[in-house]
């Protein structure tokens, strides 16, 4: 999966001007990058979008009349109806679609948050490990990585989820274990770069721990790729989620995620319309928001374009 | 050259071999076996059938097996799917696969390479847009949603093209799989094309072939092409691993013999020697990609030494 | 490494009481009458092996270029997973009546997308179809879907070897309180028919009335209140909820009939946790007993009432463990367990059929099981294929079929 939306190429160029500025200069470059960001009206549209779509996925189901596993016996695979008060419909079970669109939304965010969580994680922890060592340690523990690059991760995702049943919490972990690479190599060459300066080897002199140097002066300087990182890896977790539930694996009724819903409405898109529109077009949306966000930001990171 | 691309096969190895004895024991510590289906096997049978793929041995016994088989180049037999070994199984599918994917690999590669650089030549222009949006279909919509419909609306309504199944030789029986994998990909070559084609359109040494007054397409073909395809070279491995493992969905839907088909059944019935062979081919194939890739890069990156 | 045998060839061939009297003629010694046993023969399992081509080839006997056919068709082509493909066979003794020269038989997961290769011309039989489109075919492919009875029983098991589900009163409330009349119609979408009772009606030797038990003939909500006072009674309220998880494996019409039973368990003071899993895992835990609700189905072999009501048989020893077999819940009851031994050497058809009504009678009325539905069987069938019938057991032989251009 690594690779799917090129971050890792963002990622380094931008990790790169960071290592050639001053501490304080990069978090000035960052700054500029957001108030260019701000001029680019479709990331700035996008953003807003997004929002929306997470307020609704949170807030929302506190709203909606129904509940999403609520089962209304009167109305089964029925078209919207508002004098029901299903705005989008019922599935084969009478569950409002609104209610299950909302709450699928929000586990497909949940998962691939998470999952983006678990990997900035590890990434870190792996890259500051190889980049404060150096040396050899570092020459391998980059050299896994280069490897682990080329390894087959669907096939991977497919034999945990098999292994260890349809959780979701395992379906964060599962995908989220294998998507620190690119983190790891960033945060490995900021480690490089810093562990040279004076600041750092006059507070080793003071008798620092390698793991204070690398949580005060290392990690402050990931906010900018780690928010990249995100924006880039949050969509193709949600497309793998997606293929994981059109194999069967998804996560266990009656949650759902946008990739169940879709996979459940992909069959009957001729039949029950209604049960294939209203998550596709939040995937799609949340996907090409996504996406424009992460185009807005690697072009307000590089200034040449303008 | 030839000592760097040793050294790096040479250091594959090992993390393979973690790679193959994960899957392994995972697998094996899986609940579920591959005899374990709707109806109960009478226990004489079942202790025979397991008897008879050493299943009733210590786990690390079978390991010990299945490696020393590896080794003589035997991927071992299917234990759901009878009279056939792996091996087999991989030859009967994998061709149809491989074609597949590579097909959409070229194809995809072209026409996004190709999209890529009129959208950065035309930058913030209809065509961009354009371009921009159409490709970005190909990753927004999931390959599983994408074949579906496009099975329904080519193969059923207007008829124009089969809509599964595959006949030796025939290019239609291809479309629809082809254009379904490569969709994603084309997009995600035209997009670091375009980035890298903006980049390179901006650097001083084509700005000055420019200023001698040499024409659009000339400082394009001889200067920008070779630099701006750097990031799509280096993308090309993960890429086509992806379009290989991304046929899983396409081969199903298609009804394609392929292996990746094999692959998820295998692991949902527990064919355990299934599994393990199909994830060995896979990576043995990116990893001999992944090297082709790197030779590639140093080709056109003269920056680029071995190490 | 060579296969290894847990049971020697000899033991094996002592205890069955089959002998081959000549070349064309084998006869079989049974322990007792058995009604059913000629059906029983028409199972796959009772098809007969060329001995030859075991003894030359061993497990490869099955290989395409060995194999060989007695039937009206021949195999020549396997990809797994994918096709076979298998032509006339003019060794057949009525091969001058076969009309259709060659049969390829696809293999696919996909239900929707088999739907879509059909009406796109690419197939002219499909043995199962999405239930979802049941309404949209009969709208636009008049007369192309054949949805019929079929012998089998689509159940719950639960598990009555721990607690509470050994407690007949939670069963009751269990089984009482689902509204079997909309699954078939509504969740599903195909019709079919409600299960009170265990044995599918027109199966054979088993004439009498139908099982009926009387809560099923009384409203739903009067069942709904009695399931509410018999959880109550048992100190589950819907604030108060019984948390038991339902097993199904991974399928879109387990899962919804799964989702629609536990909504229709939530008023009476059950909560419900679903679990799906692949069939090899879900069959393992059935097994295991590492369950507390779980799905299954039992397709009938041969048509008669023994093979389903011997799923509810109590278990075997088998050296020091007790084999039970395709009973996953363990219901044990040895009223139950004598009156099939009787039935099962009972000569007479009528007194067998009392015998075995008996016993279904017996293990119903202490909801040994939940079934559910009675299966259907559902096809789509081409309007050029010609001699198609449909029947309690779906066979449909290729020999009687034709295809008109």
């Amino acid at each position: 999966m690594a690779g799917i939306t090129g971050k890792d190429e963002v990622l380094t160029e931008y990790a790169q001007r960071l290592e050639t500025l001053e501490a304080p200069k990069g978090r000035s470059l960052t700054q500029d990058a957001i108030r260019r960001l701000a001029r680019n009206k479709a990331a700035v549209i996008s953003i807003a979008i997004v929002v929306f779509i997470l307020l609704a996925a949170f807030i929302g189901p506190y709203f909606v009349p129904w509940g999403y596993s609520e089962v209304d016996w009167t109305s089964i695979r029925k078209p919207p109806d508002f004098s029901k008060a299903h705005y989008f419909g019922t599935d084969q079970n009478g569950r409002d679609m609104l209610a299950r669109v909302l709450q699928g939304t929000q586990m497909s965010l949940i998962v691939a948050g998470v999952a983006t969580i678990v990997s900035v994680v590890i990434g870190i922890i792996y890259g500051a490990v190889a980049g404060y060592l150096g040396g050899r340690v570092d020459a391998l523990m980059m050299r896994i990585v280069d490897i682990m690059y080329a390894l087959p991760y669907i096939l991977f995702v497919i034999i945990l989820v098999v292994m260890f049943g349809r959780h979701p919490v395992l379906l964060f972990v599962g995908i989220g274990a294998i998507e620190w690479l690119t983190m790891a190599r960033i945060v490995r060459g900021q480690t490089l770069s810093i562990k040279e300066r004076e600041f750092v080897e006059a507070a080793r002199a003071g008798g620092a721990k390698p793991w204070t140097i690398i949580s005060r002066h290392i990690v402050p300087n990931l906010t900018g790729p780690v928010v990249i990182y995100a924006t880039l890896t949050i969509p193709e977790i949600i497309i793998a989620e997606s293929f994981l539930s059109y194999l069967g694996l998804g996560v266990q009724e009656p949650q759902t995620s946008l990739g169940t819903l879709i996979s459940f409405g992909a069959p009957v898109a001729e039949v029950l319309p209604w049960m294939l529109l209203a998550p596709a077009t939040v995937l799609v949306t949340l996907l090409l928001c996504l996406t424009y966000i992460g185009d807005g930001l690697r072009d307000a990171l590089d200034p040449k374009d303008r | 050259m030839l000592g760097y691309a040793l050294r790096r096969v040479l250091s594959a190895i090992p993390i393979a071999l973690i790679a193959v004895t994960v899957c392994f024991f995972v697998l094996r510590l899986a609940p579920g076996g591959p005899f374990d289906g709707e109806r109960a096997l009478p226990p004489t049978v079942l202790a025979n059938l397991r008897a008879h793929y050493n299943l009733d041995q210590p786990l690390i016994v079978q390991y010990l097996i299945y490696i020393w088989r590896l080794l003589q180049g035997d991927l071992g037999p299917s234990m759901v799917i009878d009279g056939f070994n792996v091996s087999q199984l991989i030859s009967i599918g994998f061709p149809f696969t491989l074609t597949v994917a590579m097909t959409a690999f070229v194809i995809a590669t072209v026409i996004g390479v190709i999209a890529g650089m009129i959208a950065a030549v035309n930058q913030n222009k209809w065509p961009d847009y354009v371009l921009v949006l159409a490709v970005m279909l190909g990753v927004v919509v999931p390959n599983f949603l994408m074949a579906a419909l496009l099975q329904l609306w080519f193969g059923v309504y207007l008829g124009w093209l089969p809509a599964g199944g595959w006949v030796a030789g025939s290019i239609p029986h291809l479309v629809l799989p082809v254009t379904v994998l490569a969709w994603p990909h084309a997009a995600r070559i035209s997009r670091l094309m375009r980035g890298s084609m903006i980049e390179v359109l901006g650097t001083n040494f084509v700005r000055t072939a420019r200023s001698k007054g040499l024409g659009q397409r000339l400082v394009l073909a001889r200067h920008a092409i070779k630099p701006a395809l750097l990031p799509v070279v280096s993308y090309l491995g993960p890429g086509l691993s992806y379009l290989l493992t991304g046929s899983l969905a396409v081969e199903q839907i298609f009804g394609l013999p392929g292996i990746g088909k094999y692959f998820v059944t295998a692991a949902l019935n527990r064919d355990y020697g299934i599994v393990l062979g199909t994830t060995i081919l896979y990576m043995f194939i990116i990893l001999a990609l992944n090297l082709i890739v790197d030779l590639v890069y140093a080709w056109l990156d003269p920056k680029v030494r071995y190490r | 490494m060579p296969p290894r045998s847990i049971l020697a060839k000899s033991q094996i061939s002592a205890s069955l009481g089959v002998k081959a009297l000549d070349d064309k003629t084998v006869e079989i010694t049974l322990e007792a009458p058995t009604p059913f046993f000629l059906q029983a023969l028409t199972h796959y399992t009772a098809y007969p092996v060329p001995k030859h081509l075991v003894d030359e080839y061993g497990d490869a006997w099955t290989n395409m270029d060995h194999i060989v056919a007695n039937g009206p068709y021949k195999i020549t082509e396997w990809l797994p997973g994918s096709y076979v493909h298998s032509v006339k066979n003019d060794d057949y003794y009525d091969a001058a009546n076969v009309q259709i020269d060659e049969v390829y038989y696809h293999v696919l997961e996909d239900q929707a997308a088999a739907l879509n290769r059909y009406r796109a011309g690419e197939f002219d039989i499909l043995t199962d179809f999405p239930a979802d489109q049941y309404q949209w075919i009969q709208d636009n492919l008049p007369g192309q879907a054949h949805v019929d009875p079929f012998l089998g029983v689509y159940y719950y098991v639960l598990n009555q070897e721990k607690p509470p589900l050994d407690n007949p009163n939670v069963r009751e409330a269990l089984s009482i309180s689902i509204m079997r009349d909309v699954i078939g119609p509504d969740i599903l979408g195909t019709g079919e028919l409600p299960a009170y009772g265990w044995v599918p009606e027109g199966t054979a030797n088993y004439e009498g009335a139908a099982y009926m038990p009387d809560w099923a003939k009384m409203p739903y909500d009067e069942r709904v209140a009695k399931a509410k006072k018999l959880m109550e009674a048992e100190g589950y309220t819907p604030d108060n909820p019984l948390t038991l998880q339902l097993r199904y494996n991974t399928n879109d019409n387990h899962q919804r009939i799964a989702v629609a039973i536990a909504a229709m368990w939530e008023p009476i003071g059950v909560k419900i946790e679903l679990f799906n899993a692949e069939t090899a895992v879900h069959y393992d835990a059935l097994r295991a007993g590492d369950f507390q609700i779980g799905r299954a189905g039992w397709l009938l072999d041969y048509s008669d009432a023994s093979n389903t009501l011997d799923l509810l048989k109590t278990g075997t020893m088998q050296g020091d463990t007790m084999n039970w077999g395709n009973n996953y819940g363990r219901y044990s009851n040895p009223e139950f367990d004598k009156l099939l031994a009787a039935a099962s050497s009972e000569q007479d058809l009528t007194k067998r059929a009392g015998e075995l009504h008996e016993a279904e009678a017996l293990a119903m009325d202490q909801f040994a099981a939940i079934p559910i539905y009675w299966y259907v069987s559902k096809n789509i069938v081409s309007p050029k294929v010609t001699g198609f019938e449909d029947n309690a057991k779906d066979v449909h032989r290729t020999r009687w079929l034709t295809k008109s251009e």
